[in-house]
């Protein structure tokens, strides 16, 4: 079975080597520092807020972003739109990539409080041992919220 | 409290464990009265979901009782007896909206990971690794429950724990294989695998009114089993040919679903199988396809091949061109629990979908390292042990 553990390791090996490094967030190829990050979420326009009175997770991120709110297609609902404002974009400061970040997680954050009414806890305290074999794993889930495709 | 935890590969041990709390004010806690051990967790134990750590809690298919309620929980009630959907899904996103309830937008806290490795993120799953949640599992006696009017489904009386139990992840598995995969009335189906889900497929189909199923596996005792408990055909993959026995009860037509409950551990006769074997353990690829293969080539033109069993990753010498050429629509998902644990308590009080002979072995948490190794062993005739906190 270590043959099967160590195809484990690869494939989270895979999973985890672009998460943990921040080049691994966005498609590489065609990055443009201006792209907006959007979820959709099954609610009406107007439900998702308007200038000053944006949800929680993104009124926080201030004057720091732009705010798109379009309806999405067919019956999907409101696409929420955000990204840094021009002069915070990649390659325009040095806290680019902790803003990119911190707008995924305002857009999954809002997308749970608009349609279930709060934002779902992890379960803790976590049970888990720190093993070396783990690394990659530990690695990846540092930006378990933060990272990935929104 | 006490948990059976994942150590490492075919490593499980019983700790003592923080109790869990409620986080949410959807949460309930669940007093964990029986959990069974899943194929799934199986996949788990060998090592081949690489997103465990050791001192997870595993577990995922559970019935229990309620002992606490968040503030906004509106259905349940302590002192209820309650059997939970394996698969966290919110209730009130698109896809929960549309009955999809394991592609839920909101039950998964950890989505980065799968987002990165297939695309998109899944809802979250109880004790099934940080890709689905990092959420503790069923085997403890304790565990917490998001979003409970969503996914914990009061019991009726007249229905046993031991057959309530299955809805939880088998049935509600085996049901949407056959649901989703389109089973009509005067179809052929054929489902490889005779564990609990493949069984549960297989009477599914029945139920919704298909001439003829067929169960496919290499286990002689689970093919008595389905034979004599689900009341379906069955075929031994190591004494006959399937596809000529296909073929012969199609008269050449081939199935017209084909429901594949074997996963990514699929044993085989012949070069395809040795091929996958192989090919896995020198990690050219990380799920071996052995059964989707077969359920390809034996379905007929125009038909449906549904995946159930758990896949990873990536598959090698996947037969596209006959997808192609005979026009097949292949479909899988992970099961839409909230969708039919309803509809299948139910029918397990009319008597239609009876489980019982599913928990072929009965044993308590503390046992569970053994429970495993019957399990994953096949020993003892061993189907599904349950275990009773
Ligand atoms: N989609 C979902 O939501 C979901 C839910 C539960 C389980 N599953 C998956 O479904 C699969 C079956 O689950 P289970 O609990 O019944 O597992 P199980 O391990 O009890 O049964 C699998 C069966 O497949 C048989 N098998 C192996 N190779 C075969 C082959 N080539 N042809 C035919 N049969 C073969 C084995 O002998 C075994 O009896 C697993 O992969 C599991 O992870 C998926
Ligand atoms: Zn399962
Ligand atoms: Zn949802």
């Amino acid at each position: 079975m270590a043959a099967a553990g160590l195809a484990g390791l690869a494939l989270a090996g895979a999973a985890a080597g672009g998460l943990a490094s921040r080049a691994g967030t966005v498609a590489s190829a065609g990055a443009r520092p201006d792209r907006w990050h959007a979820v959709t979420i099954l609610c009406a326009p107007q439900d998702v807020g308007s200038p000053g009175a944006w949800p929680q997770p993104v009124a926080e991120l201030g004057d720091r972003v732009d705010v798109r709110v379009v309806p999405a297609p067919g019956d999907r609902g409101t696409e929420l739109g955000l990204r840094a404002r021009a002069g915070l974009r990649p390659g325009e400061s040095p806290d680019a990539a902790d803003l990119e970040d911190r707008i995924r997680l305002a857009l999954r954050h809002t997308r749970m409080l608009l349609e279930t009414g709060e934002v779902l806890q992890p379960d803790r305290p976590g049970t888990t041992r720190t093993t070396l074999t783990s690394l990659p794993l530990r690695l990846a889930l540092r930006r378990s919220q933060t990272g990935g495709r929104p | 409290m006490k948990a059976l935890t994942w150590q490492g590969v075919n490593r499980l041990s019983v700790e003592q464990v923080p109790d869990p709390g409620l986080l949410n004010a959807q949460d309930a806690i669940v007093k964990v009265t029986r959990t069974v051990a899943c194929g799934s967790d199986l996949h788990l134990l060998g090592g081949y979901i690489p997103f465990m750590r050791a001192g997870d809690v595993i577990g995922h298919e559970f019935l229990g009782e309620v002992v606490e309620v968040g503030s906004e929980v509106r259905t349940h009630r302590v002192g209820d007896r309650v059997v939970v959907s394996s698969f966290i899904a919110c209730g009130r996103c698109w896809f929960c909206r549309q009955g999809l309830f394991s592609a839920c937008d909101n039950g998964n806290t950890n989505p980065a990971l799968t987002e990165r490795l297939w695309g998109a993120a899944p809802g979250g799953c109880f004790g099934y690794s940080h890709a689905l949640g990092g959420n503790a599992g069923s085997h403890a006696e304790y565990v917490r429950v998001p979003f409970a009017d969503v996914g914990a489904f009061r019991v009726p009386d007249a229905v046993s724990d031991e057959r309530a139990l299955f809805a939880s992840d088998a049935a509600a598995t085996g049901w949407m294989g056959a649901d989703l995969g389109g089973v009509r009335p005067g179809d052929v189906v054929a489902v490889w695998g005779a564990g609990a889900v493949g069984q549960m497929a297989a009477r599914a189909a029945m139920l919704l009114g298909a001439e003829r199923v067929v169960v496919i596996d290499r286990v002689p005792e689970r093919l008595a089993l389905a034979e004599r408990h689900v009341g379906c055909e069955v075929l031994d993959l190591t004494t006959t040919s399937v596809g000529a026995e296909l073929m012969e009860a199609t008269a050449g037509r081939g199935v017209d679903v084909a429901i594949e409950a074997v996963g990514m551990e699929a044993h085989g006769r012949g070069l395809s199988a040795a091929y996958d074997q192989v090919k896995q353990q020198l990690r050219l690829q990380t799920d071996r396809p052995t059964a989707v293969r077969e359920a390809i080539y034996n379905t007929r033109k125009a038909g449906t091949v549904f995946v159930l069993g758990v896949f990873a990753l990536a598959v090698d010498k996947f037969p596209l061109g006959a997808v192609l050429n005979k026009g097949l629509t292949v479909r899988g998902a992970q099961m839409h629990g909230q969708r039919y644990i309803p509809m299948l308590l139910e029918r397990m009080e009319r008597g239609e979908l009876v489980t019982e002979h599913l928990a072929t072995h009965v044993l308590p948490l503390d046992d569970g390292p053994r429970a495993y190794d019957l399990f994953k062993n096949k020993k003892d005739g061993c189907l599904r042990p349950v275990l009773t906190p």
